[in-house]
C-alpha cells in the first residue's frame, strides 16, 4: 500500500511537470497571436536568446491580462569586479528591462553583457554601433554555470555511490550501476585501450571518463525543457579542448616531439632535410593547435546546430497556423529530438575518442634499435 | 548575406554529404563482408565521419 | 656545446652581413629600419633561449620541446610588443622594416629548431 502511494505521488509530480511544460507552450502561443506583426523576427530573436547564456534561470514567461510580462524562474547571483567586489541578485535587472543600482553605481544589460551606465541606463555607441560604455569584470554565476554545477554534483554523488556500492557488494554492480558499468567498461576497453596502449592507458582514464560523462550529461540536459545550452557555448567547449591540449602536450614523450620536429628521422642527411623542414615543421606545429581546435568547434557546432534546428521546427508551428502545420511541426520536432538524443551520446563519444587518439599520439614510444 | 558565399557553403555541404555517405556505405559493405569486425569498423567510420563533419561546420559558420 | 654557440654566432654574423650589404646596395641607412636593434635583440634572446633549453635538457628532459614552443612564442610576443611601436612611430610599417625583423627572427628560429632536434635525438 505504501509503495503504491509513493508511485502515485511520483506520477502526480511528473504530471504537474508535464502540465507546466505544455502550458508554457500554450501561453507562448497566445502571446504570439496578440502581436503577429513580425512573427518571423520574433521567432528568430527567441532562438537567438535561447542559444545565449542568461543571468537568470527563467523557465518561461507570458504576458498577463494587464499587459505585464510575468517570468517564471529564479534569479541568480551576479558577481562583478568594478573597483571592489559587487555581489547582487539578478532580479535587480528585472530581466534586462531596468537598470540595477549598487553602491551608487548603475549597471545595465545590453545584448546579454553587463555595462556600466548612468541612472537612466544610457548606452553610447561608436561608429560601428558597438557600445563604448565601461565593462566591469564579470564573474557572475550564470545559467550555464548553474547547470554545470548541477551536473558536477550529480556526477560526484552518482559515481561516489557507485564506488561505495562496489565495496559493499564485493565488486558486483547493483541498481543503477548495472547501467553505468558497461559504459565505463566500454570507455576503458574500446576507447582508451586500443588508442593509448596497454601500458599507459590508466594514466588517462580519469580524464576520459570524466569528460565523457560530463559532456553526455550536459548534452542530455540541453534537450530537457529547462532550456540550457551549455555544450553549445563556445567558452565551455574551449575549456574542455584546452584540457585535452594541455594533457596531450604535457605528457608528450620524446617520440611525440620528434615526430613533430624531426618527422623524417635519420632517413636523410641534414642538408636534404632543411628545405623540407621549412614547410613540414610549421605544418606539424600548427597541427598541435588545430587538433584541439577542431575538437572544440565540432562539439560547439553540433550542439548549436541541433538546438537551432529543433527550435526552428517548433517555431514552424506558429508560422503555419493551420491544421496541417502543427502536426507536421510536432512530428518533425519529435523525430529530430530522437536524433538529438543519439547525437548527444555520439558527440560525447567522439570527443572522448579523439582525445584518447591524441593522448595515444602523445604517449607512443617507438622501439629503439 | 552575399549570394556567392551561400552558394559556396552549399557546395561544401554537398561535398561533405557525399563524403560521409561514401564512408557510411563503405562501412556497411565492410560489415557485411566481415560481421565479426563490426566494432572496429564502426569506430573507424565514426572518426572519419567526425573529421569530415568539421569541414561542413566550418563552411556553415562562414555564412 | 660551446662549438654550437660558436657556429651559431658565426652564422648570425654571416646572415647579418648579407642583410647589411643588401641594405647598403639599396641605399637605405640601417638605422632607419632598426637594423641593429633587431639583430642584437634577436641574438641575445636566442642565446638566452638556447641556454634555457640546455638547462631544461639536463633537468626536465621530457618537456624540452614544450619549453621550446613556449619560449619561441614568448620571444615573438616580446618583439611584437617592443618593436611594433618603434616601427609604427613614423606612421607606417614598410617592407624593409619587416625584413629587418623577420630575417634575424627566422634565422634564430631555424637554429633553435636545429638545436632542439639534435637534443631530442640524444634523449
Amino acid at each position: 500500500m505504501n509503495s503504491y502511494t509513493t508511485i502515485l505521488q511520483k506520477i502526480q509530480k511528473t504530471t504537474v511537470l508535464f502540465a507546466l511544460f505544455f502550458t508554457s507552450f500554450s501561453l507562448a502561443n497566445t502571446k504570439e497571436e496578440t502581436k503577429s506583426g513580425d512573427l518571423k523576427t520574433e521567432i528568430k530573436e527567441y532562438i537567438a536568446h535561447h542559444l545565449q547564456d542568461a543571468y537568470d534561470f527563467s523557465l518561461f514567461s507570458y504576458t498577463n491580462d494587464k499587459g505585464e510580462h510575468v517570468y517564471i524562474g529564479a534569479p541568480l547571483p551576479i558577481i562583478l569586479w568594478d573597483n571592489g567586489l559587487k555581489v547582487f541578485s539578478s532580479s535587480k535587472f528585472h530581466h534586462g528591462e531596468s537598470v540595477a543600482e549598487v553602491d551608487g553605481n548603475y549597471y545595465a544589460i545590453y545584448h546579454n553583457k553587463i555595462y556600466k551606465t548612468d541612472a537612466n541606463g544610457t548606452i553610447s555607441y561608436d561608429d560601428e554601433h558597438h557600445p563604448t560604455n565601461a565593462k566591469p569584470l564579470d564573474f557572475s554565476i550564470t545559467k550555464s554555470v548553474v547547470s554545470m554545477m548541477i551536473v558536477v554534483l550529480i556526477m560526484f554523488l552518482l559515481f561516489r555511490n557507485l564506488a561505495q556500492s562496489y565495496q559493499k557488494n564485493g565488486g558486483i554492480a547493483t541498481g543503477v550501476g548495472r547501467f553505468f558499468e558497461p559504459i565505463v567498461l566500454y570507455v576503458r576497453d574500446d576507447i582508451a585501450r586500443p588508442n593509448i596502449g596497454e601500458k599507459k592507458y590508466k594514466k588517462y582514464m580519469s580524464f576520459l571518463l570524466t569528460v565523457f560523462f560530463f559532456i553526455w550529461f550536459l548534452n542530455i540536459l540541453g534537450l530537457t525543457p529547462l532550456g540550457v545550452n551549455v555544450t553549445g557555448n563556445i567558452a565551455v567547449t574551449f575549456g574542455l579542448a584546452l584540457l585535452t591540449f594541455l594533457i596531450t602536450n604535457l605528457t608528450g614523450t620524446k617520440d611525440y616531439w620528434l615526430h613533430i620536429f624531426d618527422p623524417l628521422g635519420s632517413s636523410m642527411a641534414w642538408y636534404a632535410k632543411v628545405p623540407l623542414y621549412i614547410i613540414l615543421i610549421p605544418i606539424e606545429v600548427l597541427g598541435v593547435f588545430i587538433k584541439p581546435f577542431s575538437l572544440l568547434i565540432r562539439l560547439y557546432a553540433n550542439m548549436q546546430a541541433g538546438h537551432i534546428v529543433l527550435m526552428s521546427l517548433i517555431g514552424l508551428m506558429f508560422i503555419f497556423k493551420s491544421w496541417l502545420g502543427s502536426p507536421l511541426s510536432f512530428g518533425l520536432a519529435f523525430a529530430i529530438s530522437l536524433i538529438e538524443v543519439l547525437v548527444a551520446l555520439l558527440q560525447a563519444y567522439i570527443f572522448t575518442m579523439l582525445s584518447a587518439l591524441y593522448f595515444g599520439f602523445a604517449a607512443e614510444e617507438h622501439e629503439h634499435h | 548575406m552575399e549570394i556567392p558565399v551561400m552558394v559556396g557553403a552549399g557546395l561544401v555541404v554537398i561535398g561533405v554529404g557525399m563524403g560521409i555517405g561514401r564512408i557510411g556505405g563503405s562501412a556497411m559493405e565492410a560489415i557485411a563482408r566481415q560481421p565479426e569486425a563490426y566494432g572496429k569498423i564502426q569506430t573507424a567510420m565514426l572518426i572519419a565521419a567526425a573529421l569530415i563533419e568539421g569541414i561542413g561546420f566550418a563552411a556553415l559558420f562562414a555564412v | 656545446m660551446r662549438l654550437f654557440f660558436l657556429w651559431f654566432t658565426l652564422l648570425f654574423i654571416f646572415i647579418g652581413a648579407m642583410h647589411f650589404t643588401a641594405l647598403s646596395l639599396m641605399d637605405i641607412s640601417p638605422n632607419t629600419v632598426f637594423f641593429w636593434e633587431c639583430y642584437l635583440g634577436n641574438y641575445f634572446l636566442t642565446l638566452l633561449l638556447l641556454f634555457a633549453l640546455l638547462r631544461a635538457f639536463e633537468r626536465l628532459s621530457h618537456s624540452i620541446a614544450w619549453i621550446y614552443l613556449l619560449a619561441s612564442g614568448l620571444k615573438f610576443a616580446l618583439f611584437f610588443l617592443l618593436l611594433l611601436p618603434l616601427f609604427k612611430a613614423d606612421e607606417s610599417v614598410i617592407n624593409v622594416e619587416r625584413f629587418s625583423f623577420f630575417v634575424p627572427y627566422f634565422s634564430g628560429l631555424i637554429l633553435e629548431t636545429g638545436a632542439l632536434i639534435n637534443k631530442l635525438n640524444k634523449l
